[in-house]
């Protein structure tokens, strides 16, 4: 879509949300922003589930960007772009 | 004595005798139990490596110090050398049995010989008693385990094989307690070629525990600890392993059609959570365990456990099936026969790319989803296509003129992680003393999950370093026993405080992990012997040679070289990756 | 392969810390009941919990560490000093305080040591530690909170409250120490998240932490220690800055503009430009 960035919601993120996927018009913004973005448009809250109290990365939450993980980058400032896929998971294992 | 019971049984099936033995405190302190201790005294039993399934051949159950206390501690290893890789190889199985054992009041059995007809050892109070077998022979697992409850009592646990293991398949599994598994290795084959069906294990024996404050103190710290952790509090019991579908797929490492390709276009319909929308009917757990990250679900017409995430790629992106209750009912087979279920799949995916190639044309195709369970059922009963299926993937693709189409390591096959998607798990693959194994050293959590903390999982620095100390630090969760989740929540000077409070005993973590170089040396000093070297420390040459074209782990290759090196050198090994004598002196080998 | 830290002596470096509005007594008991087991220098709680905590601990060897003037440090100096007495009477061993920031950007010097040294004197026989709130100095701003709270007696500076703009950074950390020389206690506190970034303070020249996070980093040292090439891998200094964090929603605009400032003339600018917006 135009001018919008792709955020997905996988594993318990799903329940938070209650949608696999939204698109949010953005262009340039940080990922912290475009989180916040998001929940406006789900109109549910969820960055608990990926960040701590001081909005840091939780261990174990991972962020891709087009696939890279933006602890790659520059974290929660990494800028997205119009187009860009961003996946979500909050803290998750197995074996 | 806390912690321990003191009290191993030996049983020589051809005669039917039994010996009660007391290893000593030197070996308990420096092996602990579980795979340490079975490692040290499979290698003291079978110095010259025998064939897997001669009944000079011994096979071991064991418990640790703290089975049958703390949470998780119901575990049980199982140990011998493997019929398929033919390394030394421990199996590890979850649910009840180790507690089962622990309560009948012995640290493990050493199994030799063979018996004349079926049998089934009944554990109780200390003695272990021989008993016929002949009536559940040949059945599945499930009725075996039902059967046999009946005459032993139902609150005992029962481990057996299935059709497979009777059939020695070089990857029979063991199962226990309805649908846990001790499966990589085929070790269930060892006990079919011994005939025996199973052992069931009761009784009321408690464990002594050295401080019972401490203890009381420490368990529940580590509830919360596990409580408050968003991985064994949360994701693990509502969505199961298979929750890692679709991360690792995003992350272009979802080895897909014999690991083609990292990408698999219907991961979401495979993934944990469409599980639990469609096919979860409630989670489950093992012994004392808080986590329950089991999944009970039911297809159309069947119901059992799983399937985990090692199990939902084997059938499914790994053969290109996204029938997710096919997958499930493969799933159940493999359960009821008693088969491993990621050698299965793996075996599977290297026969769809021979039969594609023109090696063999009768062969299984890609995305048959409707044979699955017959290709399963063959397997088990060594007929049909299953005759050559149940040679496992590398002495199936040897046979058949192309080897470097089975995906294994060692002769075992590689689990649902492409190595081209993380280098230190190239290396942990490369380095495993049983062959393809994620658990020996799994830097997938560093490397994709970022726990405990993120690495950048296309650098080959400071994995190697990294890889031998997961390895160690597995080694002692295996022989203390406890289930690897925990490590998501506590750390080692958490299992060395646990081994403290219950033996009595002044675990450090220096100590502990020292233990478990130990085990790791021993296990790669009994593969020396039967021959493994740096040349197996290797991967198939797809991972050096072919390059994924899309997803983020596009146009990357294991670059194994660069570690090995080091690798052999943080171990104190030779360039040939032989333990050097100084190694062996410190560690007391 | 080890670091030279063990874990001994890293329990000694720290408070372990619940401090949250809504935090109440069961979250304390556990504080608590995790600082005996793991023997930590000291709790550090709000003032409502002193005597709770203090009886709990009694006997365990583990100090109590309870703020005052805390969070914002705007209050009066009686006031500050009133609480800060009435703690230790409670049971606290030490009072971390909250400068007066407003006064020491406005370079009320007097005021500011005037402000300390009312808690310092209150609080005897207990120690006091003094909470600058880096997140809204500048470095000649943290220089002089340094000075002037040794000045007046305070046996400890300390990096931030953790409920401000960001919290404990090495560069700061570096700072500090160097201003108050060897004998003063330098604390890092706030946003301390793991081994890594506790082993990046300590080097910097910090003596205490205060910590949420502790039994997790406790645990991480264990690992770190055994594979230290995996876990100390040279972090991309942006990373680590606190310029990097500058925040103008959290920040006065001119603190704000200080540490953009300092980003742009930064040596490493060019290395890693990428990330500067």
């Amino acid at each position: 879509m135009a001018g919008t960035v792709s955020v997905k919601f996988y594993g318990l993120m799903r329940r938070r949300v209650e949608r696999t996927g939204l698109e949010v018009p953005a262009d340039g913004v940080t990922v912290l922003a475009l989180l916040r973005l998001a929940e406006e448009r789900a109109g549910r809250t969820f960055l608990d589930e990926l960040l701590d109290r001081e909005e840091g990365l939780l261990t174990g939450t991972i962020i891709l960007v087009n696939g890279e993980n933006v602890r790659l980058k520059d974290g929660l400032r990494t800028r997205v772009r119009a187009g860009d896929i961003v996946d979500l998971f909050s803290p998750a294992g197995g074996g | 004595m806390n912690g321990w019971t003191g009290k191993i049984v030996k049983v020589d099936l051809s005669r039917g005798t039994r010996e009660s033995v007391d290893v000593g405190d030197s070996a308990r302190r420096r092996y602990l139990g579980g795979r340490g201790l079975g490692v040290r005294l499979y290698a003291d039993l079978c110095p010259v490596p025998k064939d897997p399934l001669a009944k000079e051949n011994a096979l071991l159950f064991l418990t640790g110090p703290l089975t049958g206390t703390l949470m998780t501690s119901g575990r049980t290893q199982v140990v011998s050398r493997s019929p398929l890789t033919g390394t030394i190889c421990d199996s590890s199985s979850g649910g009840n049995f180790g507690a089962a054992l622990k309560g009948a009041g012995i640290d493990g059995l050493v199994i030799q010989g063979r018996a004349p007809g079926p049998v089934y050892l009944r554990v109780h109070e200390g003695e272990v008693e021989v008993r016929d077998a002949s009536a559940f022979w040949g059945l599945d697992t499930q009725k075996t385990q039902k059967g046999i409850l009946e005459e032993a009592g139902a609150r005992a646990s029962v481990a057996c094989i299935g059709p497979a293991g009777e059939n020695q398949v070089p990857f029979a599994a063991i199962m226990n307690d309805k649908d846990r598994a001790a499966g990589r290795g085929g070790l269930g084959a060892v006990m079919g070629a011994k005939n025996l069906k199973a052992v069931a294990a009761s009784g009321n024996r408690a464990v002594d525990i050295a401080d019972p404050a401490g203890y009381k103190d420490l368990a529940s710290r580590v509830d919360r600890a596990v409580d408050k952790n968003p991985v064994t509090g949360k994701s693990l019991q509502v969505l199961g392993t298979s929750v890692l579908v679709n991360v690792i797929n995003a992350h272009g490492m979802y080895p897909t059609e014999n690991f083609r390709r990292g990408i698999f276009n219907d991961a979401e319909g495979t993934s944990g959570e469409k599980i639990a929308e469609t096919l979860l009917l409630r989670q489950s757990s093992c012994f004392k365990c808080p986590i329950g990250c089991g999944r009970t679900t039911r297809t159309k017409n069947k119901h059992g456990e799983g399937p985990e995430y090692e199990t939902v790629w084997a059938f499914g992106a790994n053969l290109g099936i996204s029938d997710l209750a096919a997958i499930a009912e493969a799933n159940y087979a493999c359960n009821e026969l008693g088969l491993d279920t990621i050698t299965m799949g793996g075996t599977l995916g290297c026969a769809m790319e021979l039969a594609e190639a023109g090696a063999w044309p009768a062969g299984p195709k890609w995305g048959e989803a409707g044979r699955l369970l017959e290709w399963v059922t063959e397997t088990a009963y060594r007929r049909g296509v299953g005759a050559e299926l149940a040679l496992g993937s590398k002495r199936l693709a040897a046979k058949r003129g192309r080897p470097e189409l089975a995906m294994q390591v060692k002769g075992m096959e590689i689990p649902a992680y492409d190595p081209r998607g993380a280098q230190g798990m190239a290396l942990s693959y490369a380095t495993s003393n049983r062959g393809g194994c994620h658990m020996r050293a799994y830097m997938i959590a560093p490397e994709v999950l970022g726990h405990p903390v993120f690495l950048d999982r296309f650098s080959t620095a400071g994995k190697a370093e990294l890889v031998a100390l997961f390895q160690d630090i597995s080694a002692v969760v295996d022989s203390a026993i406890l289930c690897r989740f925990l490590q998501f929540a506590v750390g080692i000077s958490t299992f060395a405080e646990m081994l403290r409070v219950v033996t009595g005993l002044d675990f450090s973590d220096e100590e502990l992990l020292s233990i478990g170089r130990r085990v790791y040396t021993l296990e790669r000093l009994f593969n020396a012997k039967a021959g493994f070297g740096r040349a197996d420390d290797t991967l198939p040459p797809r991972f050096f040679d072919e390059e994924f074209q899309t997803g983020s782990s596009r146009h990357r290759r294991v670059r194994l070289e660069e570690m090995l090196d080091e690798y052999y050198a943080v171990r104190g090994w030779d360039p040939d990756g032989r333990p050097m004598p100084q190694t062996l002196a410190e560690l007391g080998l | 392969m080890m670091i030279g830290l063990d874990r001994a002596a890293l329990v000694k470096m720290i408070d372990h810390t619940e401090l949250s509005a809504h935090s109440g007594e069961k979250k304390i008991a556990n504080l608590c009941s995790e600082a005996k087991s793991f023997g930590f220098y000291a709790v550090c709680v709000n003032g409502a919990y002193a005597s709770f905590a203090r009886d709990l601990l009694a006997g365990s060897g583990v100090l109590v560490c309870v703020v005052a003037g805390f969070p914002l440090g705007a209050g009066t100096s009686s006031a500050k000093a009133f609480e800060a007495g009435e703690a230790v009477k409670n049971g606290a061993d030490e009072v971390d305080m909250v400068v007066n920031v407003g006064a020491l950007r406005d370079k009320k010097h007097d005021l500011v040591r005037g402000d300390i040294r009312a808690v310092v004197e209150a609080s005897r026989p207990a120690l006091v530690k003094v909470i600058l709130e880096t997140c809204y100095l500048t470095d000649e701003e943290i220089v002089a909170g340094c000075t002037l709270s040794v000045e007046a007696g305070a046996k400890f500076v300390k990096t931030s409250t953790g409920f401000g703009a960001f919290g404990a950074f090495p560069d700061h950390v570096r700072l500090m120490r160097r201003t108050v020389g060897p004998d003063i206690g330098v604390k890092a506190s706030g946003g301390i998240k793991n081994f890594k970034d506790v082993w990046r303070l300590i080097q910097a020249g910090a003596s205490r932490l205060g910590l949420s996070a502790s039994v997790g980093i406790v645990e991480g040292l264990s690992l770190y220690k055994f594979a230290p090439a995996a876990w100390l891998e040279e972090e991309i200094p942006c990373h680590i800055c606190p310029s990097r964090f500058a925040n103008l929603d959290k920040q006065p605009k001119a603190v704000y503009a200080y540490y953009k400032k300092k980003c742009l003339e930064c040596p490493h600018a060019d290395a890693y430009n990428k990330f500067y917006e």
